[in-house]
């Protein structure tokens, strides 16, 4: 690292207690410790995003595994329990291991440079989250070893079919995996979240008001308030569930009282505010995207804004509309309909606004642009299906069908997927240093583009001639062969795209075929672009003073009053805080805790009772006990650097 | 001007947008969390106070099992923690660390003793004679409302514990000399914790309890 | 809204005050609580009235003063309305949406055979069994009354088709009630919907043309998301 020009100094005394036991990585640590310690956003960021790609492939292959099985009628690719384990776990992969981390990956990196901070409010706490997260995949994918195999539950676990009463394997501990580990990765998305609501709400550079942040940054705001408000639905319905499981409780057996009703509320509850959680950061990125390849400001930044509140807030209250064939009742159902149908009006007025961004200006289609523009058409169509599913009658006909299926691929592959590729193609040069291969870039995106629609449009089309979801397999006569093998070679086009997209991702920083970077090669607008790439390890060699929306921007081409000033360094230089080992033991302690409680059972082969035995849960509580008292206690210690300005 | 501003001798002033320290945005959003949380495993509850599997309507009167007197006495005890926290927030403010001692003490003992209260209801409530209340069943046949009624007030009891030892680590810390008023906003936010606790209770004990005798 | 003096001590002295005293009054309202509770005397809606009345009162004391909300900056009472509003609408609309299935309390069907008897009082829509014909009284008779049957006994009595059964149900909630009979020699059917929807009772009389008892029924109740028989 380019440590020549910048001074060392000893650190401050002002450590409260320092520890003899795993004491704090200082500046000059190197190799794999590094990565293992480092409290820094940006490598966390990047290691949410290795960690994600690696489970968009997994997550893929059993897409097309499901793909395969449906290539024909009646084939035997997957047996029956196999194929509900497949789209298990795709559906569960896709959602929690690979967009809702993708998404966490450009918060962790990008968001504080946008701001112009020099980390989150609580860099530990961000390392937690990071390795709760690894956690929570590596517990989520263990379960293909034990009893039962993978979950085969479907990604929402409808009761009672998750009782043990109704296991199709005799002990079947898939739906005790699934369920632990959906509450590590609740427990990373929520300290993540707290983290970045405090990091947007507090450590703003000065003179960066709320309205001149940039809109990606509003997004990571509402997508904060949207986890911290709806995670503790699903957590409490989880733990309602292992008791059910676990401890002979009657939350969702029917047989005893309990109402199977209650799960589907109480999952929805948080699951439809997760759907806005998962498309929201995507519209930041396309949202940043737009307007430096149509070289014009955002139109209407602040409806779009405001827009993307109301989105998150209404979001809690559409809940039920993946409910109406439930028999709620006449008034509950018209009210979800109406309060479903309003909530396409902030969607649509962004859609307005980005095409009104583009209007005039001067468009450039490099490969950023292009799957910008292929989430604003793709997210459309999933749109205007998912406005077709509010109206009761009609979703009466899509419910449990393909239609569905084509609907939610579209808004989440279409959207979500489209727009974080974007953001890859667009923020990689920051992160590498290095232009990605813009040839390849193109590429990818044709394939991803036309993979995608063939796998999904025939989808609708499939969906309304009858064939139901969930279905392992279909029978002769209904005329689905034709459609379903054109979707699987879709499918297999987008998969093909997607690998050498992920390759080119990986490869980015070690490529060295690659054009270096430069601090703004798309000459964009937001504060990030006025640093150097790949970033310094302190971000900015001064706070800068924001006097401006599009800082970035304005300090090129506005007027002298615009441009950003720099605060001066002072004579503590600039503290950096040393990495810390504290996170990592408790992440392992926690990991130990959920894996003692999945293990804490057995039975009694004599007289057949059950035997409880915690030590293994209470031994990894304890580590994490340990963990948080040491963290609390280790100090900040740290090391001061006195970069030059320019060195930013 | 920020809260920290009038301590400007002691401890420096938070430096950030807000002027309010990021411990304190931190709790705030957290026990904003919170609330859906409690509201979750309260709004279960009233959905299924009353259903059994084998017998319907309203003949099942737990207030066979309930024992009002040792649950109020432990909402007294609870309210009377909270006013012991509040003051030894306002004592580490003041540098008054003899009185913070005291007063970090009597939480801890009162939500001690709360949690004693507690555990005894529960061993209580499951081996009452003729009116066994357990996770699954009440007197035998299955309801619904031990198992509400069990998680929600364990979920609340573990949030009391987590608050407890918490407040033993700060006892703990102040024996060792280096507490100081540059410590107060840490307190704070613990006693942000604590009052929370205190709040769900509030709810817990009219919509739990003193409802049962109501309908 | 966090106007500070120069002198942090003896702001927070003046608070020991307010905390001491909000301390007291929150005692004093739990003690009003828990006496409502045993007095009694009032119903129960007007019971839980109070009580979430007092729940109110005391939740806001407490972020209010004990938790500082008063004197600090407005973002953190925001942070926290925020969750607390949207856990009270959508917990309210989970507990408004989760029915009560109805339960059938009871259902009886029994043939009314009384037979006529000269020293008994009638009053008028009663039935009597007489030389096993039914009749149905059509004024009030004191004793000694008419015999149904007789050529002057049309005032009093007439003749009735069939066997009258006397229907009673209760039923705890339900906004439809369907009564029909199994037996495709013995009809019967009745449906209504019942003017109050909670704790519903009924009864009727019925013509029917076979003897029948409650096994030979069945009693439908519907409510918002069921439909409850009693076999």
């Amino acid at each position: 690292m380019a440590t020549e020009s910048i001074k060392y100094v000893t650190p401050d005394s002002d450590t409260k207690i320092e520890t003899k036991a795993f004491p704090r990585p200082g500046q000059h640590t190197k190799g794999i410790v590094n990565w293992l310690t480092t409290i820094d956003h940006k490598k966390i960021g990047i290691m949410y995003g290795v960690a994600a790609l690696f489970f968009l492939i997994i997550g893929g292959i059993e897409a097309l595994l499901i793909r395969s099985q449906l290539w024909d009628h009646n084939m035997d690719v997957l047996t029956n329990r196999q194929y509900n384990q497949m789209f298990t776990m795709h559906g569960t992969t896709m959602v929690f291991l690979v967009i809702m981390p993708l998404s966490a990956a450009f918060f962790n990196f990008i968001m504080p440079l946008q701001i112009g901070a020099r980390d989150v409010a609580f860099p530990r706490m961000n390392t937690l989250s990071l390795w709760c997260f690894i956690a929570g995949g590596i517990t989520l994918n263990l379960s293909w070893f034990f009893t039962g195999g993978s979950p085969a539950i479907g990604w929402f676990g409808y009761a009672p079919l998750t009782d043990t009463r109704f296991a199709e394997v005799l002990g079947d501990m898939g739906p005790d995996f699934w369920i632990f580990s959906l509450q590590i990765l609740g427990l990373a998305s929520l300290l993540a979240s707290f983290n970045f609501i405090t990091t947007i709400i507090n450590m703003r550079a000065p003179g960066m008001t709320m309205m001149r942040l940039p809109v990606f940054t509003w997004m990571t705001l509402i997508v904060s308030f949207l986890i911290i408000l709806a995670f503790p639905a699903i957590t409490i319905a989880l733990v309602e569930l292992m008791f059910d499981r676990t401890y002979g409780t009657n939350f969702y057996d029917f047989l005893e009282g309990g109402k199977p009703h209650l799960w589907q509320h109480l999952f929805w509850i948080f699951g439809h505010p997760e759907v806005y959680i998962l498309i929201l950061p995507a519209m930041g990125i396309v949202s940043e995207i737009i307007p430096v390849f149509s070289r014009k400001p955002l139109f209407g930044y602040g409806l779009i804004i405001f827009s993307g509140a109301i989105i998150g807030f209404m979001g809690f209250a559409v809940w039920s509309h993946h409910m109406f064939t439930t028999g709620m009742g006449i008034v509950a159902t018209s009210a979800f309909s109406i309060l479903t149908m309003l909530i396409a009006i902030p969607t649509g007025i962004k859609i307005f606004n980005w095409i009104g961004t583009m209007w005039g200006g001067r468009i450039r289609f490099e490969t950023p642009m292009l799957f910008a523009l292929g989430f604003i058409t793709m997210f459309m169509v999933g749109g205007f299906t998912g406005i077709m599913h509010s109206s009761v009658p009609i979703d009466a006909q899509h419910q449990d069908s393909y239609f569905v299926v084509a609907h939610f691929h579209y808004v989440l592959i279409g959207g979500a997927l489209f727009g974080l590729f974007a953001g890859f193609y667009f923020w990689l040069p920051k992160l590498s240093g290095k232009m990605l291969n813009e040839k390849l870039g193109k590429f990818v995106f044709t394939l991803m583009f036309i993979g995608f629609n063939l796998t999904f449009f025939p989808m609708h089309y499939l969906g309304m001639i009858g064939q139901p979801r969930r279905t392992h397999s279909y029978n002769e006569g209904h005329g689905f062969e034709t459609w379903n093998q054109i979707a699987t070679i879709g499918a297999f086009i987008l998969g093909v795209g997607i690998a050498i997209g992920v390759y080119q991702f990986v490869t980015a920083a070690f490529n060295k075929k690659l054009k270096p970077a430069g601090k703004n090669p798309w000459d964009a607008r937001t504060l990030e672009w006025t640093l150097s790439s790949p970033v310094k390890e302190y971000n900015f060699a001064r706070t800068p003073i924001i006097k401006s929306r599009d800082q970035a921007w304005e300090n090129n081409y506005g007027p002298k009053e615009n441009h950003s000033d720099k605060e001066p360094l002072d004579d503590h230089g600039v503290h950096m805080p040393d990495r810390s080992w504290y996170p990592l033991v408790t992440a392992l302690g926690i990991f130990g805790l959920v894996l003692g409680m999945l293990f804490h059972q057995s039975v009694d082969l004599n007289t057949g009772e059950i035997i409880r035995d915690y030590t293994y849960a209470i031994a990894g509580g304890v580590v994490a006990i340990i963990g948080i008292i040491m963290w609390s206690i280790e100090g900040p210690a740290g090391y001061h650097l006195f970069p030059k300005e320019s060195e930013e | 001007m920020s809260e920290a501003s009038a301590h400007a001798l002691d401890h420096h002033e938070p430096v950030t947008s807000t002027g309010i320290h990021n411990k304190k945005v931190l709790m705030w959003a957290f026990l904003g969390s919170d609330c859906m949380f409690f509201g979750t495993l309260i709004s279960t509850h009233l959905i299924y106070r009353k259903i059994s599997a084998t017998v319907g309507g309203n003949f099942l009167d737990i207030r066979d099992v309930f024992d009002i007197e040792l649950t109020s006495f432990s909402t007294f005890i609870l309210l009377a923690s909270s006013l012991f926290m509040a003051l030894a927030v306002s004592a580490i403010h003041k540098g008054n660390l003899t009185s913070t001692r005291w007063m970090l003490f009597g939480t801890i003992i009162f939500g001690a003793i709360f949690l004693a209260c507690q555990v005894y209801e529960f061993t209580h409530f499951v081996h009452a004679p003729g009116n066994e209340l357990t996770l699954s069943s009440y007197r035998g046949e299955p309801h619904v409302f031990g198992s509400t009624f069990y998680v929600l007030t364990g979920t609340h009891g573990t949030h009391v514990a987590i608050g407890v030892f918490w407040l033993l680590g700060w006892l703990a810390y102040s024996f060792t000399g280096k507490m100081s008023t540059a410590d107060a906003m840490d307190v704070e936010c613990c006693g942000l914790y604590w009052h929370f606790v205190d709040i769900v209770w509030i709810i817990i004990f009219p919509v739990i309890y003193l409802m049962e005798y109501a309908f | 809204m966090s106007g500070h003096s120069e002198d942090p001590v003896a702001e927070e002295s003046k608070r020991f005050f307010t905390f001491f005293n909000l301390s007291m009054l929150l005692v004093a309202i739990t003690g009003i609580e828990i006496v409502i509770i045993y007095v009694q005397t009032f119903d129960g809606a007007s019971i839980i009235g109070v009580l979430f009345a007092t729940s109110i009162i005391k939740f806001v004391g407490v972020i209010t003063w004990f938790m500082h909300l008063r004197w600090e900056k407005i973002l953190n009472t925001i942070l926290f309305l925020m969750g607390l509003v949207i856990a009270v609408f959508t917990y309210f609309a989970v507990i408004y949406m989760a029915d009560d299935p109805p339960v059938v309390e009871e259902f009886v069907v029994s043939p009314l055979e009384h037979d006529w008897k000269a020293d008994e009082e009638y009053q008028k829509g009663d039935y009597v069994k007489h030389k096993n014909v039914f009749y149905v009284s059509n004024i009030e008779q004191n004793s000694p009354s008419i015999v149904p049957g007789e050529k002057d006994s049309a005032n009093s009595w007439n003749k009735v088709d069939g066997i009258p059964h006397q229907f009673t149900w209760k039923v705890s909630n339900g906004d439809l009630i369907e009564i029909n009979s199994l037996q495709p020699g013995n009809p019967f059917f009745h449906q209504y919907h019942p003017s109050e929807i909670y704790n519903i009772e009924g009864s009727k009389i019925a013509l029917l043309t076979q003897s029948a008892s409650t096994d030979d029924f069945r009693i439908k109740v519907r409510s918002d998301a069921f439909w409850v028989e009693n076999q």
